[in-house]
């Protein structure tokens, strides 16, 4: 009777467990997939790093998917295809030529290929609390050779057995009772199923007892494809830092950066190896044991009749081709991953990321990552020079957005990328310096009755005092300039000018011309307000001048596209937003004089730093404790920081630190350089450059201005025969 | 957020600076710049440095022609029309990150809000598509259709609210 009950109870409890066994499935998260097309800015090595990021690998003959060759100027690739939520995009095989750095054409073969959307690279993964990390595969998907070496080494009378094998059972009984101890289990695919879903890690005789019979069970209710398929699924394979790597198509990627079907026989005889014992085995920690083991199972497959011996000499002769180190390291895109988790923890919970499978496409581009983190790379170490600034000693962040659409495209937190600490590009508050300028002018500017590029501002010293408090602003170089055009003062970041400027606009109207530009939280009612006295983070400045960038709508700073549950099903888009803020003929002006701060002002050597025209401002704090550059192309806006942790002078100005690595990032884009195209609403008067009198086109010393359309200019005017 | 309320404003100013004398169109840089560096002994008191002339505006580019936004525009229309709506969207997005200076892919994505009945988005992307329109007439008028259509259906929604 008891029996009976026992029996009953086992049985009950496998088909309860395997029946609502639910695995934990990790987020995926991806960058944005590389989309190829006729005219696309891409050098061949960018592309190359892309592929190789994917896993694909260099072959003679591109005559499978995930394969390329490259030739000087030209690169084979198969893409696997992907199925986006927007649709599926089939496998190609495509000639790209390219011309420098430009792609030129994109060849097919027979049907046309207008363009090419390469699978995205998965940038990260957040693991389950049980840090099991697993790939789920089904079984057709499955090489069949993988099938065949785990069944020869694991469980020859798989397909025939009822879930022991007495055989097995009887050959580890002797080799145990020989040793006095439980050294081999003998046990089938089955059985080693049911230690992996059911029970623990614990070997005693009581527990064997359950497992034959559980097992037995097992096999009575399910079809051996699915107790094989949960068993892929499930194999501990491997260890990376405290994340457990389970199941087969999970161990392809993490040993060799390839999907399994892309392996070749010796790998996958590899990989059935290492369920016997993945620590032991392990390729990157004992090569010589795992080449050992590769071969008993390649000899095991030869004997089941599963691979001539041909085959298998030629495989043991195959190199163990893992990866260094593996593709997808937690510590990768850290501090862009850290953007995505908050954002992502506005609608979901940290369960369902952790273990609910979802798929999250992000708008990193990992070409701008590697250009930003080498421009720190480059830049930052030589800045490092002399007692003031030993080695080691700054600091940096940069982070780099599309300027029309707000997707963040880059991101880094510090000098060591991979650091998983403080995130200064979202978290260091610091103040930032003259980059708040360029709201002061729009400010006035948006007021054309009153202000055009040319208003004479007062650049003389003042002394504000409120309340026992006194504040004596000074410029720059210490300098009163006395009367300037507006433009100059901005253009030269004087401080003296832009104070009275700010003064006379009021601080209120700069504070909601911030708000405005998406600045939020408590603004600082002081006039010290018009000279940056206000601490933000890289992120937060990035915003404000994407504003500009994005010629005057506002894209909210954007890290997600959209996420998918495990089945492709969308959850959530996020999709494309902009608000119109500053009219386009007011954020023209502000561009314009922008992109002037770049050829004449104070960033006057970023033409030749950056091999580009561009838009931007410097940031220069008290005592040279913050450098600053925020700016922008026609498609790129970007923002840099240079200073130290301990907030102690660097004595690097905007111009002469962060301006640097911003230059780099863009060098090693080769972006673009400002789009400065008038909209409706701006009309170009000629002035006398020497008088600042209107006058007419064509005359010596004339010079085309914007101003706003339909509007007087309080100017006098000059003829061309009164000079 | 007020940015399509100044659009018919703006085509006034336009037609009231027709008859101002200077030209309103984006000059050529005809400027030697070695003689802005040079100070003419008569210049007038009001200037005491010559003014830098400021960078030439480019010329309004039209967007040109590039197979892979006519392919995803194809691919948008098929999908808006098969009643895929998030899809169109998705795939009008492509075609924007590759050319996201070009005002008609602006104006397509709010005819697919529009769809959506997403309309406060409509009207901020038809404005973004106008802002970009550089004097396509036939562009601004789409858009302003887009806006009104917009508009009617919110105060639609606030008069049965």
């Amino acid at each position: 009777m008891a029996i009976l009950a026992w029996g009953a109870w086992i049985d009950h409890t496998v088909r309860e467990a395997f029946e609502q066994h639910r695995w934990t499935l990790p987020a995926q998260v991806y960058a944005r997939p590389l989309e190829l097309y006729a005219g696309l800015t891409l050098p061949p090595a960018a592309l190359l790093d892309e592929l190789r990021r994917l896993g694909y690998r260099e072959t003679a003959a591109v005559d499978g998917p995930g394969q390329y060759h490259a030739t000087p100027g030209e690169i084979t690739l198969h893409t696997r295809g992907f199925a986006f939520s927007d649709g599926v995009e089939p496998p190609h095989r495509a000639l790209l030529r390219f011309d420098g750095r430009v792609l030129k054409t994109l060849d097919g073969g027979t049907a046309a290929l207008p363009l090419l959307r390469l699978e995205p690279v998965e940038i990260a993964r957040i693991a389950p609390r049980d840090r099991q990390d697993r790939i789920l595969v089904q079984l057709p998907e499955v090489p069949q050779a993988l099938i065949d070496a785990l069944l020869a080494v694991e469980d020859r009378n798989f397909y025939s057995h009822g879930g022991i094998d007495p055989l097995g059972v009887m050959r580890a009984l002797w080799v145990n009772l020989r040793s006095g101890e439980i050294r081999q289990g003998g046990s089938t695919i089955t059985q080693q199923l049911v230690k992996n879903l059911f029970l623990g890690r614990e070997r005693s005789y009581a527990r064997k007892f359950n497992e034959v019979f559980m097992a037995l069970a097992l096999e009575r209710h399910y079809r051996k494809d699915e107790i094989l398929e949960t068993y892929l699924n499930s194999v501990y394979l491997g260890q990376d830092g405290d994340r457990a790597i389970h199941g087969f198509a999970l161990a392809a990627e993490f040993y060799f950066g390839r999907p399994l079907s892309e392996l070749t026989v010796a790998q996958l005889a590899l990989l059935a190896g290492l369920a016997r014992g993945a620590s032991y085995y392990d390729p990157r920690r004992f090569p010589e044991r795992a080449l050992e083991r590769r071969l008993t199972v390649l000899q095991a497959m030869v004997e089941t009749g599963r691979l001539t011996p041909a085959a298998a000499a030629a495989g043991a002769q195959e190199p163990l081709a893992v990866t260094p180190k593996p593709l997808f390291r937690q510590a990768r895109y850290t501090a862009f991953m850290d953007l995505v988790r908050r954002q992502l923890a506005q609608d979901y919970r940290e369960e369902d990321l952790r273990s609910a499978g979802l798929r999250i496409f992000t708008t990193l581009d990992p070409r701008t990552q590697s250009a930003a983190e080498d421009a720190i790379g480059q830049e930052l170490p030589a800045l490092e020079t002399g007692r003031e600034r030993p080695r080691g000693s700054l600091q940096a962040a940069l982070a780099a957005a599309a300027g029309d659409t707000g997707e963040v495209l880059a991101l880094v937190g510090g000098r060591d990328p991979q650091y998983a600490g403080f995130n200064r590009v979202l978290d260091a508050r610091r103040p930032i310096g003259s980059l708040v300028k360029p709201a002061v002018y729009l400010t006035a500017l948006q007021r054309p009755a009153e202000y055009n590029v040319l208003t004479p501002l007062a650049d003389t010293p003042l002394t504000w005092e409120r309340g026992g408090t006194r504040w004596t602003p000074q410029n720059y170089d210490g300098v009163a300039h006395g009367n300037v055009p507006l433009y100059q003062a901005l253009v030269h970041s004087y401080n003296l000018a832009t104070v009275h400027l700010g003064l006379a606009l009021g601080v209120d109207a700069i504070i909601r011309q911030l708000h405005a530009l998406g600045i939020g939280g408590d603004l600082p009612a002081y006039p010290s307000l018009f000279l940056g006295a206000v601490p933000l983070s890289p992120f937060e400045v990035l915003q404000m001048y994407q504003c500009f960038a994005g010629k005057g709508f506002r894209a909210p700073l954007r890290a997600i596209r959209e996420v998918l549950d495990h089945d492709g099903r969308p959850l959530t888009r996020y999709g494309l937003r902009v608000e119109a803020i500053i009219k386009p003929e007011h954020v023209f002006l502000v561009d314009t004089l922008l992109a002037e701060v770049a050829r004449s002002g104070t960033a006057a050597a970023l033409p030749r730093l950056s091999a580009g025209t561009y838009a931007g401002k410097t940031g220069t704090t008290n005592d040279l404790r913050d450098s600053w550059f925020a700016g922008f192309g026609r498609d790129t806006v970007a923002v840099a920081w240079v200073g130290r942790d301990d907030n102690a002078p660097t004595g690097l100005s905007g111009a002469t630190g962060a301006m640097r690595l911003w230059a780099a990032l863009m060098r090693n884009l080769a972006a673009p350089g400002v789009d400065l195209t008038p909209p409706a609403g701006i009309e170009w008067r000629w002035v006398d450059v020497n008088t600042g009198a209107l006058t007419d086109r064509g005359c010596l010393r004339a010079a085309p201005f914007p101003f706003i359309a339909g509007r007087q200019v309080a100017a006098s005017y000059q003829p061309c025969s009164a000079m | 957020m007020n940015g399509m309320k100044w659009l018919p404003v703006l085509s006034v100013v336009l037609s009231a600076c027709a008859s101002a004398p200077p030209a309103s169109a984006p000059p050529a840089p005809v400027v030697d710049r070695s003689q802005t560096s040079a100070p003419a002994p008569e210049a007038a008191a009001a200037q005491s440095t010559p003014l830098t002339p400021l960078p030439a505006a480019t010329a309004a580019p039209p967007p040109p022609p590039n197979p892979a936004v006519v392919a995803l525009l194809n691919q948008a229309e098929t999908q808006g029309r098969g009643g895929r709506v998030d899809q169109a969207a998705a795939t009008l997005e492509r075609a924007l990150r590759i050319q996201p200076g070009n005002g008609w892919l602006w104006h397509r994505l709010a005819a697919v809000r529009l769809q959506q009945q997403r309309y406060g988005e409509v009207l901020e992307l038809a404005a973004k598509s106008s802002a970009l329109a550089h004097g396509d007439e036939k562009l601004i008028q789409a858009n302003d259709d887009l806006i009104a259509k917009a508009k009617a259906a919110l105060a639609g929604r606030r008069g049965r609210g």
